[in-house]
C-alpha cells in the first residue's frame, strides 16, 4: 500500500505536464481549426 | 454540380471542389474543375480586377510584415467565402504550389488567412489573385476586434475544458479508489491521503476552469437576474467549501469527483454550443467584404491601381465593366449614362440608369460600360457605411430572448435555498445541530441542478451539429427556442424568395421567324455584355462570331452576325431601329428583351426574377402553421404586387428602405414575435432588430453576421428542415427537464428524510447528469 505514496505524486506530476503541454499547444493556435488538417490526407503528394 | 449524375448543392466553393476532386479521382487538377464550373458569377469578377495595388509599398504597409534578413513576408489577409475546413484547404494546397510561397493558414472559423512568401520570388499580387481566381474574396487583414476576442476566447475555454477533463480523470480514479474502501474498509491515513489528492488536482479546476461560471454569476446577480449560473455557482463553491472543511476535519464526506465531472461537462457542452463558427457573428468584415479593397484611380493621364484606403475626397476612380463600386460618388461631367445593379443595397432588382453628375452608391455593382467617378464619400462617411451603424444600432436594442430554462432554474433555486434551509432547521430541532448542516448539504448537493442546466446546451450543440450537416448554420442556439414563440414571418423578396438574377421565362419568335436562328442571335450578342440578363440569355445557344458590337447603356446592343445587322435591348430601341411590324404575338409589358433586323422585330424574350425552388412550399408550410406571412421589398410596387400574387402572400410592401423595414419590425414588435428571412445589406438592420434571423448563404456578408442562422445551403426550403429540427430540439429539451426534474422530486424528499447519505446522493448527481447528455446526442439526428 505504500507504493501509492509515491506513485500517485508522480501521477499528478504527470498530469502537470500534460497539462502544460496543451497549453503550449493551444497557445501556438494549433487547436484553432479543427476542420480543415482532416483533409490534408487527399493531398497524393507528399512533398509540402 | 452534377456528381454520379445527381445535381449535388454545396455550402461553398472549398466543398464542391474538395467533391469535384475527389469525384475525378485526382485525375484532373483543380483548376480545370474549377474553371469548368465557376460557382458563383459575382465572385469570378474579382479575378478580372487589376490586383497590383496589392504590390505598391504604401498599400501593403498595413498588413504585411517584410522580414528582409530573411526574405520573407508575411502577409495578414481576410479571405470572404471560406466557409469550412474545405475551403481552407483548397487555398492552401493551391498557394502552395505556387514557387517563392513558404507558409500558408487559413483559418476557416475567423476567415483569417497568413500567408509567408519570399518577396524576391514572387509578387503578393500573384498569390491574391491566385485567391481570386479560386472564387473567394481576398482582402487585406482588417483589426478585427471581434474576431480576435473571440478566438482569445475560444482558446481560453479550451485550455480550461482540458484542466477540467484531466482533472476529471485522476479525481474520478482516486474516487473509485474511495468507494471501494467505503464498502471494503480503507485506512483512515491513505483515505486522508487520496482526499488531500484529490482537493490538489480539484481546486485548480474549481478556480480556472469554473471561473466563468463564477463570474457569470455574479454578473447575473449584480443585475438582479437569476440565470443558470447561479444555482450552478452555488453548488460548486458549496460542494467543494464542505469537501474542503471535511477533508481537514477527517469528517463527513468529500464530493470532489462530482464537482470536476460537472465541470467538464458543463464546460464541454458550453464549448460545443459557442464555438461553432464565429464568421457569423463578425460584423467588423462586412463591409469590407461587400466592397472593394482596391480601385484605380486617374492620375495624370494614367490609371493606377490602388488601395481603396488610400483614395480621398475628388479623386477620380475608374470603375470597369462588372465591378463593384468601392466608394461614393457622382458620375463624372460628360461621361454617358451609367448603369448599375443594387439589389443588395436597395433590394430593386431592376438595372437603374444614372446620368451625369447624378449619385452613385459604393456597393452598386457596375452593368454597363466603364464609368469615370469623382469621389464624394469615403470609408465611414459611404451610405453603406451608414447602414451598418444603424445594423449596429438595431443589434443592441434587440429584445433579450428569454431562456425558458433560465426562468425555471430561478424558480428552482427559490424552492431549493427553501427546502434546504427548512430542511436544516427541522433536523436542528429534531436531532442536533450537526445532523441539521448534513441534511442542508445533501439537499443542495443533491438537488445540484446539472442536469436541469445541461438540459438545453447540451441538446443546443448537438442539434446545431447535426443542422451544420444539413448545410445550415445555427449561429445562435436560443434562435431554436425563440423560433417556436414566432407569430409572424417576414421575407424579403429579390435573392431571398427569388434568386436575385434573372431568368428566361418565355421566348416569343415572330410568326415568319425561326426560334433556333433567334436564340442564336441573342447568345452571341450577349457574349461580351455584363448586364444581368445577359447572364440568364448567354447560355441559350451555341454563340457564333458577332462583328461591330456595340453596347447602347441603358438601352441595349446591336452587332452583325453573318453580314447582317440585329439590334437587341427594349421595346423602344429596337422598334426605332426595325421597322414597324405587327405584334399581336407579342406579350405586353416592360420585363421583355426584344430583337429585331431591318426587316421588322423578329421575337422578344420575358425574363423574371424567378422564385426559388420550394418558395411557395415554404410560405404555404408556414401559413399552415398559423403565422402571419409578410414581404417587405425594396423593389417597386408593380413587381413586389405580381410576385405576391404568384405565392400567394396577402400582406406586402413595396419600396421599403432599410430604414422603413427596421422600423416595420419594430413597431411590430410591440404586440408580435417575428422571424425574418433576408439576404441583402438593406436587410441586415431589420434581421439584427427581429426576434429570429434567417440569412441565405448567398446573401451579402452583413445579413449573414446578423443572423441567428444561415441557411449556407443556399436553399429556401431548407426552412422546413430547420423547422423540424428545432421542434425536436425542442421536445428533447422539454424532456429533459421533465427528467431532471423528475428525478429532484424524487431525490429531495428522500433527502429530507434523512435517507440518502451525502455520496450516494453524489452520485446520482453524476449519473443524472450523464442521463441528460446522452440523451441530447439524439438531437443530432434531423
Amino acid at each position: 500500500m505504500q507504493s501509492i505514496y509515491l506513485l500517485i505524486p508522480l501521477s499528478v506530476i504527470l498530469v502537470v505536464v500534460a497539462v502544460a503541454a496543451f497549453f503550449w499547444a493551444v497557445r501556438s493556435g494549433q487547436f484553432d481549426d479543427l476542420d480543415s488538417p482532416a483533409l490534408d490526407i487527399l493531398d497524393k503528394d507528399d512533398d509540402d | 454540380m452534377q456528381i454520379n449524375g445527381e445535381l449535388q448543392f454545396f455550402c461553398c466553393h472549398g466543398c464542391m471542389a474538395v467533391a469535384s476532386f475527389i469525384d475525378a479521382s485526382g485525375l484532373q487538377s483543380f483548376y480545370d474543375l474549377r474553371t469548368d464550373s465557376p460557382h458563383r458569377a459575382g465572385f469570378a469578377d474579382a479575378a478580372k480586377f487589376d490586383l497590383s495595388a496589392f504590390d505598391r509599398p504604401s498599400f501593403q504597409k498595413v498588413f504585411v510584415d517584410a522580414d528582409s534578413e530573411t526574405g520573407v513576408s508575411t502577409a495578414r489577409l481576410t479571405i470572404d467565402g471560406v466557409n469550412c475546413g474545405a475551403c481552407s484547404w483548397l487555398i492552401r494546397k493551391s498557394l502552395l504550389a505556387i514557387s517563392g510561397v513558404e507558409q500558408v493558414d487559413v483559418n476557416p472559423a475567423t476567415g483569417w488567412a497568413t500567408v509567408e512568401f519570399k518577396h524576391s520570388e514572387v509578387l503578393l499580387s500573384h498569390i491574391v489573385d491566385q485567391i481570386a481566381r479560386l472564387g473567394y474574396q481576398p482582402s487585406p487583414a482588417n483589426d478585427d476586434e471581434q474576431t480576435s476576442r473571440w478566438l482569445k476566447l475560444r482558446r481560453n475555454s479550451l485550455a480550461r475544458l482540458a484542466v477540467a477533463g484531466f482533472g476529471m480523470m485522476q479525481v474520478m480514479t482516486y474516487a473509485v479508489a474511495m468507494y471501494a474502501g467505503a464498502f471494503t474498509g480503507i485506512d483512515q491515513d491513505t483515505r486522508y491521503f487520496l482526499r488531500l489528492v484529490s482537493l490538489l488536482v480539484t481546486t485548480p479546476v474549481v478556480f480556472y476552469s469554473a471561473a466563468p461560471f463564477f463570474a457569470q454569476a455574479t454578473s447575473a446577480l449584480r443585475h438582479r437576474a437569476m440565470s443558470m449560473d447561479v444555482p450552478v455557482a452555488l453548488a460548486i463553491a458549496l460542494a467543494y467549501l464542505t469537501s474542503v472543511v471535511n477533508t481537514f476535519s477527517r469528517s463527513g464526506e468529500v464530493y470532489f469527483d462530482s464537482i470536476v465531472m460537472f465541470v467538464f461537462l458543463l464546460s464541454m457542452a458550453r464549448f460545443l454550443v459557442g464555438g461553432i463558427n464565429q464568421r457569423s457573428r463578425t460584423d467588423g468584415l462586412s463591409i469590407d467584404s461587400l466592397t472593394p479593397s482596391l480601385a484605380r484611380r486617374f492620375e495624370s493621364d494614367s490609371v493606377v491601381a490602388v488601395g481603396v484606403d488610400e483614395l480621398q475626397v475628388d479623386d477620380r476612380v475608374l470603375v470597369g465593366s462588372g465591378e463593384l463600386v468601392p466608394v461614393d460618388g457622382v458620375l463624372a461631367e460628360g461621361s454617358g449614362k451609367a448603369q448599375l445593379q443594387q439589389a443588395w443595397l436597395s433590394g430593386e432588382s431592376r438595372v437603374v440608369t444614372v446620368g451625369p453628375s447624378e449619385p452613385v452608391l459604393a456597393g452598386s455593382r457596375n452593368v454597363g460600360g466603364p464609368l469615370d467617378l469623382v469621389v464624394t464619400a469615403v470609408g465611414e462617411q459611404r451610405s453603406v457605411s451608414q447602414i451598418r451603424s444603424l445594423y449596429q444600432r438595431a443589434l443592441g436594442k434587440r429584445p433579450p430572448s428569454i431562456k425558458q430554462a433560465d426562468r425555471l432554474a430561478s424558480w428552482f433555486v427559490a424552492i431549493v435555498l427553501i427546502l434546504a434551509v427548512a430542511g436544516g432547521l427541522a433536523w436542528t430541532v429534531a436531532a442536533d445541530y450537526q445532523k441539521g448542516v448534513e441534511i442542508a448539504l445533501a439537499v443542495l448537493i443533491v438537488s445540484c441542478p446539472c442536469a436541469l442546466s445541461l438540459a438545453t446546451p447540451a441538446v443546443l450543440a448537438a442539434a446545431s451539429g447535426g443542422l451544420i450537416r444539413h448545410g445550415i448554420l445555427l449561429a445562435d442556439g436560443a434562435a431554436i427556442e425563440n423560433l417556436k414563440r414566432v407569430d409572424k414571418i417576414v421575407f424579403d423578396k429579390t435573392g431571398s424568395l427569388t434568386r436575385g438574377q434573372l431568368s428566361l421565362k418565355a421566348i416569343h419568335t415572330a410568326p415568319d421567324g425561326c426560334s433556333g436562328w433567334l436564340k442564336t442571335v441573342v447568345a452571341s450578342l450577349e457574349q461580351r455584355s455584363n448586364h444581368p440578363i445577359a447572364t440568364a440569355l448567354r447560355g441559350l445557344a451555341e454563340p457564333v462570331a458577332v462583328d461591330q458590337w456595340q453596347d447602347y447603356p441603358g438601352d441595349g446592343l446591336s452587332g452583325v452576325i453573318a453580314g447582317h445587322r440585329y439590334w437587341l435591348g427594349r421595346h423602344k430601341f429596337v422598334s426605332t431601329q426595325a421597322p414597324e411590324t405587327d405584334l399581336s404575338w407579342a406579350p405586353r409589358g416592360d420585363d421583355a428583351v426584344w430583337i429585331g433586323d431591318d426587316q421588322g422585330v423578329l421575337g422578344c424574350i420575358e425574363l423574371t426574377d424567378a422564385p426559388r425552388a420550394g418558395c411557395r412550399q415554404v410560405v404555404d408550410y408556414f401559413a399552415s402553421k398559423g403565422s402571419e406571412i409578410c414581404l417587405l421589398s425594396g423593389d417597386s410596387e408593380a413587381i413586389v404586387d405580381d410576385f405576391a400574387d404568384l405565392i400567394g402572400i396577402d400582406e406586402h410592401y413595396a419600396r421599403q428602405s432599410p430604414q422603413d423595414k427596421l422600423e416595420k419590425i419594430s413597431s411590430w414588435q410591440n404586440t408580435q414575435r417575428l422571424l425574418f428571412v433576408g439576404d441583402g445589406v438593406n436587410d441586415a438592420p431589420a434581421m439584427a432588430q427581429a426576434d429570429v434571423s434567417v440569412a441565405l448563404g448567398s446573401g451579402s456578408a452583413m445579413a449573414k453576421s446578423g443572423a441567428d442562422i444561415v441557411l449556407l445551403s443556399d436553399r429556401l426550403d431548407d426552412l422546413l428542415v430547420l423547422d423540424r429540427a428545432a421542434q425536436r430540439a425542442r421536445a428533447l429539451i422539454r424532456q429533459n427537464l421533465w427528467w431532471a426534474g423528475g428525478y429532484n422530486l424524487v431525490i429531495i424528499p428522500v433527502t429530507l428524510a434523512g435517507m440518502v447519505p451525502p455520496w450516494l446522493a453524489a452520485v446520482g448527481m453524476s449519473v443524472s447528469s450523464l442521463a441528460v447528455v446522452l440523451s441530447s446526442l439524439r438531437g443530432r439526428r434531423i
